[in-house]
C-alpha cells in the first residue's frame, strides 16, 4: 500500500503541475481499441519473423548469416514497449507498487497467457519439421541440429512467452482514464495509423532490400 | 475473450464520484489516501472494478461513512430525487 493513511479526512491542498510530456507519453497507447490494433499488429510481426526464419523467400539475400529483416527486429521491441508502456508495465515480475485490482489484472493475463504459449509450442514443434532436414550426424552417434533456423524458433519462442501475457493484458484492459490534465496531441487512430505505414513500409523495403545494411557500407567478408 | 465468462458478478454500485467532488479531491489524492492507483479510482467510478472487502472498507473509513452509503447492489438513486423527497 502507498500513500497517507484511510483515517485521513482533511483533502490535501497541494497542485499537480502537469508533468512533461515526452516522445514515450505521445506513442503511449491508452484505448483499449489502439491497445488492441498493436497486439494484432506485434502478433503479426512474430508471425513475419518466423516466416524469415524457416523461409527464404520473406528473408533478406537468403545467406545463412543474413536471414532476419533487421527491421523487424527493430520494429519487435518498438511495438512491444507501445504496449507494455500502454498497461502500465504491470505484467512486469518485479513491479514494485501494483495495487489489488492491478494484481488481480495481471495474474489474469498470466492464466490467459499459458494456454496460448501451449498452442505456440505447438505450432513451434510443427515449424521444427521444415528445420529437421538441415539436421547433421554426430560425431559419434545421433543427429546434431545445427541450424540457424533451430536458434531463431527458439527465439521466436521466448519473443511469445515475453509478450503473451502483456498481449493479454493489452486486449482485455478498459480504455485507460483521460488524464486529469489533458494534453494535445494527434487523435490516437491517426498516430496509429501513421506509426503503421512507417513500420510497415519499412518492413516491406527490408523485405525486398538485397542486404540488411541498407544505404550503410557493408563491412567486407 | 469473445467468449462470456463462466460467473458474471453482478455489478456493485457506488457513490465515489459523488462523495470525492463533494469532498473537492482529485482521483490522485483520493488513491493516495487509500493506496491505490488513481486509475483504479476511476475504474471503481465507471464501474469496471468491484473493489475487495478491503478496499471498501478503507474507501468507508476514509470517508467516515458505513459502507452501503457508498457501495450497494441496486444503483443508487439521483441525489436530486433524494433532497427533494418532503421531510
Amino acid at each position: 500500500m502507498r500513500g497517507a493513511s484511510a483515517s485521513v479526512h482533511t483533502p490535501a491542498t497541494t497542485t499537480y503541475e502537469p508533468a512533461e510530456v515526452t516522445w514515450r507519453d505521445a506513442v503511449t497507447t491508452t484505448s483499449r481499441a489502439s491497445r488492441r490494433r498493436w497486439t494484432a499488429c506485434y502478433a503479426l510481426l512474430l508471425v513475419l519473423l518466423v516466416a524469415s526464419i524457416v523461409d527464404d523467400r520473406f528473408a533478406v539475400g537468403g545467406a545463412d548469416d543474413e536471414r532476419m529483416p533487421l527491421i523487424l527486429i527493430v520494429a519487435v521491441p518498438v511495438v512491444f514497449g507501445m504496449l507494455r508502456r500502454g498497461t502500465r508495465r504491470l505484467t512486469a515480475l518485479d513491479h514494485p507498487d501494483l495495487d489489488e485490482r492491478d494484481i488481480e489484472a495481471r495474474d489474469s493475463a498470466y492464466r490467459i497467457a499459458f494456454p496460448l504459449l501451449v498452442l505456440v509450442m505447438i505450432a513451434a514443434l510443427a515449424l521444427l519439421a521444415l528445420s529437421l532436414p538441415q539436421a547433421v550426424p554426430g560425431p559419434r552417434h545421433g543427429w546434431f541440429l545445427e541450424s540457424q533456423a533451430l536458434i531463431g524458433i527458439g527465439l521466436w519462442i521466448a519473443l511469445w512467452a515475453v509478450y503473451l501475457p502483456t498481449g493479454a493484458l493489452a486486449w482485455r484492459e478498459p480504455d485507460a482514464l483521460e488524464s486529469e490534465t489533458q494534453h494535445g496531441g494527434l487523435p490516437e487512430p491517426l498516430r496509429d495509423a501513421l506509426l503503421g505505414l512507417a513500420l510497415a513500409g519499412a518492413i516491406a523495403l527490408s523485405l525486398l532490400a538485397e542486404s540488411n545494411t541498407g544505404f550503410l557500407p557493408s563491412s567486407p567478408r | 475473450m469473445g467468449r462470456e465468462p463462466r460467473h458474471v458478478q453482478p455489478p456493485i454500485h457506488n457513490r465515489l464520484q459523488v462523495l470525492r467532488a463533494e469532498r473537492g479531491l482529485s482521483r490522485q489524492q483520493l488513491s493516495d489516501a487509500v493506496g491505490v492507483n488513481y486509475q483504479t479510482i476511476g475504474y471503481l467510478e465507471r464501474g469496471d472494478y468491484s473493489p475487495s472487502l478491503d478496499l471498501a472498507f478503507r474507501l468507508a473509513e476514509f470517508f467516515d461513512l458505513p459502507i452501503e452509503a457508498i457501495f450497494a447492489r441496486t444503483p443508487f438513486a439521483p441525489m436530486s430525487r433524494a433532497t427533494s423527497t418532503p421531510l
